[in-house]
């Protein structure tokens, strides 16, 4: 566990919603993920995934818990530190129309990070013409602006953006989730490779489980702001434990008109996250409930090597 | 010719605007049959979406206008009828499922009035037979408590519950067709299940036909009996579900399925996504839209649009590859290409 890059230890993230009411979006996660892996983050809106990302890259301060990188509270850093953590972990965002500004050319935008960390040493231009060929685009697209470019395209200027100042850990929340099929090959594809060419680490936030499956290591999967369950991604779709992974893996249709399947349908919606049923907050959907779920919140625990989850019929 | 409930034939769209006029739709056809489910496949931009919108006479007029083809629905040409007779039409005999339901509902009106809203404009009811008629609707779409749910708000209901409203409305005055804009792109996969659930159950109690366009090829393998693949306007493969999925013919659907990674693949491969992206629809090419992306493309391609090849079984893909004159498909991938 020495390598582990990013350690998350019981952090919660509590949003205020007036008078004395907490909405407990991410509700004591743990987790590490190691030097270079992709750790596959799923769950349904609301469940707290993107709030978890955000306040592990200190875009949100925690209310309990802690996040290390390398080692060091990231809540705590100060000082010259801040600057350095800012370079270490960058973030790719879902909507590339709305996460780059319309008012600034192609080459500010990508030049922005290099500018506020004094990075780029007079070689300005051709830092942005390199970074540019690196995910793909030609540096004659440096002087243009946004809306002159496809969802794709935008998208590669995002990466290039984060990569502008050569970051060890990325967090990508949802990056594909707003570009169309045959498009999203290709920027996975691109995620891919600059993680084996420059030893990347990932945190990939997703809904889409077979593009989670397809890019991660591992995989967390979350409900209500809870991990319920975290394992390999092969065994975790080999094996799902808890009721809920079962449930959303038999969900998503699969693109062969042969396969008939059983579906396990869910009842009912998400609660709120608000107002959480006690005990086990799936048990109002879950289809094995026991009078246990409601009165304890099941423990998180190692039910098989390396296989994590939290559900009381693993408890024994 | 009469005997489809709803047939499309050699439709044209175009938007006048200010860089000029895009053709949107470029002479597409198909059919939908009694009873029948067609998923209308492709990416943002391909046309399905205005499609859809001109089935149901909602295209804006201007910018948009039909400019040639014809939408056949019971043997009678629609798209060219006043907007008084049109709106007999709409709603009771053609419903509409929209994508997002938060902006498809009225705000500031109960989910009941909105239920039974074309349903008291087309039939002389009392106030309280609508409102028995709204809780019937709902309970059909499976929402608990349809008694008290009939006098809320859109916002007391949660995403999955407000696309089930918007269902009922579409079914509320008994329509024989269906059309569903990506009705489940805008909710979670367990929410999704459900709502296609609901779809297949109510296609079959009431012998619906239903239109789905979606971009999700899970789905359309889920619900559809029938698919046509557009891309930039045209229609480049048609055909049952299991012959388009088992056998594509088009390089375009082909590079649709081995862009998608699968749940149950074992040994991870890399991805194989399509290049480039679709041509610029201000100017289309005069040839095939997807030569400029194709792995398979000859000069032809460039030159002349390709006819239909008819595989049998309503199967037909519009490509050049399956032109008599042209070099065989297993020669090719053998020569290199990437293939199916």
């Amino acid at each position: 566990m020495t390598d582990a890059l990013v350690e998350v230890r019981d952090l919660k993230k509590y949003f205020s919603i007036g008078g004395d009411f907490e909405l407990k979006a991410v509700d004591g996660v743990s987790f590490t993920i190691q030097k270079g892996e992709t750790l596959g983050l799923v769950g349904e809106s609301g469940c707290g995934k993107s709030t978890l990302g955000r306040t592990i890259i200190r875009l949100y301060e925690n209310t309990g818990g802690e996040v290390l990188f390398k080692g060091k509270d990231v809540h705590q850093l100060r000082g010259k530190e801040v600057g350095q953590f800012n370079r270490d972990v960058q973030m790719i965002f879902q909507d590339p129309q709305a996460s780059l500004n319309p008012r600034m050319t192609v080459e500010d935008i990508i030049a922005e990070g290099l500018d506020i960390h004094r990075l780029s040493k007079g070689m300005r231009r051709e830092r942005v013409a390199e970074l540019l060929s690196l995910v793909g685009l030609h540096k004659e697209h440096a002087q243009r602006f946004p809306h002159e470019f496809s969802g794709g395209q935008r998208q590669r200027i995002g990466i290039a953006r984060a990569l502008a100042v050569e970051p060890e850990f990325i967090i990508a929340d949802e990056p594909i989730s707003a570009l169309d099929v045959s498009i999203q090959a290709q920027v996975v594809n691109l995620l891919e490779d600059l993680q084996r060419d420059r030893g990347l680490t990932y945190l990939f936030i997703a809904h889409d489980l077979s593009m989670v499956k397809h890019i991660s290591d591992r995989i967390g999967v979350m409900y209500l702001g809870k991990m319920v369950e975290l394992a390999a991604s092969d065994a975790l779709y080999a094996r799902p434990l808890h009721p809920y992974t079962q449930a959303l893996l038999s969900s998503v249709p699969v693109p062969d008109p042969t396969i008939k399947r059983e579906r396990i349908v869910l009842q009912g919606d998400l609660p709120s996250p608000a107002n959480k049923p006690s005990g086990c907050g799936f048990r109002t959907r879950c289809p094995a409930a026991m009078e246990r779920c409601a009165q304890a919140e099941p423990i998180w625990k190692e039910a098989e090597a390396g296989h994590w989850v939290a559900c009381h019929l693993f408890e024994g | 010719m009469t005997k489809h409930l709803l047939e499309i034939d050699d439709l044209k769209v175009n938007f006048k605007t200010y860089g000029g006029e895009v053709q949107a739709v470029r002479g597409v056809s198909f059919h939908v049959d009694k009873g029948e489910t067609v998923a209308i496949v492709g990416e943002s931009g391909c046309g399905k979406s205005v499609t859809a919108q001109a089935i149901m006479g909602l295209i804006p007029n201007p910018p948009g206008k039909i400019v040639g083809g014809k939408v056949v629905f019971e043997g009678r040409e629609i798209s060219q009828l006043p907007k008084s007779e049109l709106l007999k039409i709409r709603g009771s005999e053609i419903g509409m499922v929209f994508q997002d339901p938060m902006t498809a509902l009225n705000p500031t009106m109960k989910v009941g009035a909105q239920i039974v809203e074309g349903f008291v404009r087309s039939q002389k009811v009392t106030r309280e037979e609508a409102r028995k008629r709204a809780i019937e609707m709902l309970r059909l779409v499976g929402i608990p408590d349809p008694e008290d749910r009939v006098d809320q708000y859109p916002h007391q209901f949660s995403g999955g519950m407000r696309q089930r409203v918007v269902i009922a409305i579409a079914l509320a005055c008994q329509p024989k067709l269906v059309i569903a804009d990506e009705p489940t792109t805008a909710l979670d996969v367990t929410i999704q299940a459900q709502i296609l659930d609901l779809l297949h159950r109510l296609q079959e109690e009431q012998e619906l036909s239903v239109v789905i366009i979606t971009h999700d090829l899970g789905v359309v393998a889920e619900i559809a009996h029938r698919m046509v693949v557009m891309y930039a306007g045209i229609v480049v493969e048609t055909g049952s579900v299991e012959d388009v999925f088992a056998n594509p013919r088009h390089p375009y659907t082909w590079g649709l399925m081995r862009s998608l990674p699968r749940l149950d693949e074992g040994e991870k491969q890399r991805l194989v996504p399509i290049d480039g992206t679709p041509p610029d629809l201000f100017n289309p090419p005069k040839g095939c839209p997807f030569a400029a992306r194709c792995d398979f493309a000859m000069e032809i391609c460039d030159q002349q649009m390709p006819a239909a090849t008819d595989f049998g079984g309503n199967h037909r893909a519009a490509c050049w590859l399956h032109d008599s004159r042209a070099p065989r498909i297993d020669e090719l991938v053998a020569a290199g290409r990437q293939g199916v």
